[in-house]
């Protein structure tokens, strides 16, 4: 059975085709690297649990969208109801990370009148010697519009774990402090259930409740 | 999800005026049915013959290209409006065969089970529920409601703007309740959710109808409107109702429940998922519509009408295959195992013939788990304890697999695995766990398949095959997709049967009823998920016949077809 959590984010995962988006995920949602992955058709689902502090869980619902271009009409549907989400690019295709910008206008014209908390990462760190964006260039790009900035490796295992409980924490603490809160119609953050507390489906759909923590 | 008040908003702006009939006044529902049923079912007759030929007849006029007599095409036009406005104002009749139809389904679940019973297993509750707790909310729920309905039912009376005036007298009266009440009546009593049909009334908004069954104090059952709520949100407060009512319970027993299950296997984000494409879809073709001058317009109704009938006559097919299947019960189930090659090359034959790159592994594979599993159950042992290792072993070896489909939370997993060494996998409890799990994956792929055939229908690279044999195609598809789960179901509960023979029919009865319902809702939410494909496929349409059309037509005078010249 499914375990109780506190509340449950939906992410959206973004970028150039072949970055490596689902072999990301799949990490992270998984546990194992494929070598071979088919390119990912409109958009696929994955989920996990995060423990962001000792006994606090909070379910992630990922969107893998598809990274071609023919798929982004398609794609482009799905961005309203999340509230935060992986703009991933490859460090050794610069292309992928010139194309960072347009992501995200195509995400934030996407997603009125909401707005997506997101994290800039740079995939594939492993392949060092191929690096073809430096950190600090990434990093200056993350800064100037207001992102964090990670790398990280699917195949090595590489901060991937950090890179989803990082952007979770930032989400919570939004959450926490009222800049982010719970709308009914927008599946962004879903209000989740603690153990012998009753929450009828009235109360969760409340913009305005307090979280419980 | 805002989505779909996003589009009714629109919807209703196109369309003839949804007349005031279009609310079912709850009185009549239950004892009224039958004959309901026939009127409309005689009066869509009636109207679709002509408006068929109509669709077809006009659709060559959109083609062709014959000489201009203004004349005409003056005829023409004024015929088809006659004509074509039929079909519109048609959508409100067949809106109350839909919610007809599901009512019948429900009397004949009165059938076997008694009223309690029926409660219980419904859509989204699950075996072990009190059964007080569950009667005293949906009493209180239809109460609540049936003052709100009887409120909806004046006022639309009154206005004009029928869909419009149920939603504010929704947000006037009390918003947050009328939702509670709502999912409370999903929860406890028993629903049919069917939407979509509404698409009938062109590619206007869904409507959800909830068909509650009410306790013995109403007798009769109640036909519920909800007409914001799409199916996924249903399903999600279903759902939620029912985590919430899990966390109170002692963790010692830990009941499958469907709806949890199926968002497990990430059934509700694709049903989610379609749902937004399909409302996209609808919004963009009313979008074209609005382009267009009269004439045109009424030209690409029919056309539109046209695919949208290939979509109805599915459902009428299917409701006459299912009588079918009722009388050939026996066989059905004895018939498994060549049916299920069976499946596969029919799902991989109807994959092909639509001419999109999708391919049915994963349901496949979802589905062969699940007759797996059955056939190790069934399996004769001679030694109890050898045969118990190796269904161990086996069952491992199957979550194993599973793992590396990896479909779901690791955790779930594990814990399942953990489940299943301490319980027998032959014991009821377990086939019953099983059975419900299936039907939830199964289901779940289900849907996913069908809403990877809309995002490569819309993927925007050119059409190969007419939408219109694309809409035969995937009728056929979803009419595979219900009969394997019917298949699916009825087999769990001879499973269930066969290991629970030394149980009392009291104890077994409740489950087997539970997994046939489970069963019944799964196809219904397939064919819900497959009506969500009806926008998808006509906006797919208007992009590869009329971008085309258009851009000729806006160099020429519009065209007259042979077609007039015949009528």
């Amino acid at each position: 059975m499914e375990a109780i959590w506190l509340y449950q984010f939906r992410l959206i995962v973004i970028g150039d085709s072949t970055v490596g988006k689902s072999c990301l995920i799949r990490r992270f949602t998984e546990g194992r690297f494929a070598q071979v992955s088919d390119p990912t058709v409109g958009v696929d689902f994955f989920s996990r649990l995060v423990e962001i502090e000792p006994g606090k869980r909070i379910k992630l619902q990922i969107w893998d969208t598809a990274g071609q271009e023919r798929f982004r009409s398609i794609t482009r549907a799905y961005y309203r109801n999340s509230v935060g989400g992986l703009l991933l690019f490859d460090i050794t295709n610069r292309r992928s990370f010139q194309n960072v910008h347009d992501w995200l206008e195509e995400a934030r014209s996407h997603v009125q009148p909401h707005s997506i908390v997101f994290l800039l990462v740079g995939h594939k760190c492993d392949l060092e010697a191929q690096r073809q964006v430096s950190r600090q260039e990434a990093e200056k790009l993350a800064g100037a519009y207001g992102m964090r900035y990670v790398e990280t490796s699917a195949r090595d295992a590489i901060n991937v774990e950090h890179a989803f409980t990082e952007l979770t924490r930032e989400i919570f603490a939004l959450v926490r402090s009222g800049d982010i809160t719970i709308q009914e119609g927008w599946e962004g953050v879903k209000s989740g259930f603690v153990p012998n507390v009753v929450h009828s489906s009235e109360e969760v759909t409340k913009s305005d409740r307090r979280c419980l923590c | 999800m805002s989505l779909p008040q996003v589009t009714m908003s629109q919807a209703p702006s196109f369309e003839a005026e949804p007349s005031a009939d279009t609310v079912v006044p709850d009185q009549e529902s239950t004892q009224e049915v039958p004959d309901v049923s026939i009127e409309t079912a005689s009066t869509l007759e009636s109207f679709e013959q002509p408006q068929s030929t109509e669709g077809t007849t006009s659709d060559n006029s959109a083609k062709a290209d014959t000489t201009t007599v203004s004349e005409q095409s003056d005829h023409a036009a004024g015929e088809q409006e006659v004509i074509c406005d039929q079909p519109v104002s048609l959508g409100p009749d067949t809106e109350e065969e839909v919610e007809s139809s599901p009512q019948e389904t429900d009397k004949s679940w009165v059938g076997w089970s008694s009223w309690g019973k029926s409660i219980l297993s419904s859509a989204t509750s699950t075996v072990g529920q009190s059964l007080s707790s569950v009667k005293v909310k949906a009493g209180e729920a239809l109460r609540l409601h049936r003052t709100s309905v009887g409120e909806e039912a004046q006022e639309d009376g009154g206005v004009e703007g029928g869909a419009d005036a149920a939603e504010s007298a929704h947000s006037v009266d009390s918003p947050t309740s009328n939702r509670g009440v709502f999912s409370s009546i999903t929860h406890a009593g028993k629903s049919v959710i069917s939407g979509g049909l509404d698409a009938l009334e062109f590619i206007g908004k869904k409507t959800m109808t909830v068909l509650a069954e009410s306790d013995p104090g109403f007798k009769k059952t109640k036909i519920l409107m909800e007409k914001t709520a799409s199916l996924s949100q249903m399903l999600k407060e279903a759902k939620e109702k029912e985590r919430a009512r899990l966390c109170n319970q002692p963790i010692s027993a830990p009941s499958p429940h469907y709806g949890i299950l199926f968002d497990d296997y990430q059934g509700l984000s694709h049903l989610e998922a379609l749902e937004i494409l399909s409302n996209e879809s609808e919004v963009k073709v009313q979008a074209f519509l609005s382009s267009l001058t009269e004439t045109e317009q009424e030209e690409v109704k029919t056309e539109l009408i046209f695919i949208k009938e290939i979509f109805i006559r599915q459902e009428d097919k299917e409701a006459q295959e299912e009588a079918e299947v009722h009388e050939g019960e026996a066989e059905v189930s004895k018939d498994n195992a060549s049916d299920s090659e069976e499946f596969l090359s029919v799902l991989t034959e109807l994959l092909f013939e639509l001419h999109v790159a999708a391919t049915p592994d994963k349901l496949n594979k979802a589905r062969r788990r699940a007759h797996d599993w059955v056939s190790e159950v069934e399996r004769p042992v001679t030694t109890d304890t050898v045969g118990r290792e190796t269904e161990d072993h086996l069952n491992k070896e199957a979550l194993d697999e599973e793992n590396k489909n990896g479909e779901n939370e690791q955790e779930k997993n594990e814990e399942t695995s953990e489940e299943t060494k301490e319980k027998d996998p032959r014991s009821v409890e377990a086939v019953y766990e099983s059975s419900v799990s299936s039907l939830a994956e199964v289901t779940a792929r289900s849907i996913e398949q069908l809403h990877k055939v809309a995002e490569l229908i819309l993927h925007g690279q050119e059409q190969e095959k007419a939408a219109r044999d694309q809409a035969q195609v995937l009728t056929r598809l979803t009419c595979a997709m219900c009969k394997e789960v019917k298949a699916l179901a009825k087999k769990f509960s001879d499973t269930l049967l066969y290991v629970g023979s030394p149980k009392k029919a009291e104890e077994l009865n409740p489950l087997v009823d539970s997994v046939l319902q489970e069963g019944s809702n799964s196809t219904n939410y397939i064919q819900n998920a497959f009506q969500l494909l009806l926008p998808v496929l006509q906006i797919s349409h208007l992009q590869s016949q009329h971008c085309h059309n258009t851009t000729q037509a806006e160099g020429a005078t519009p065209n007259p077809s042979p077609a007039f010249l015949i009528v």
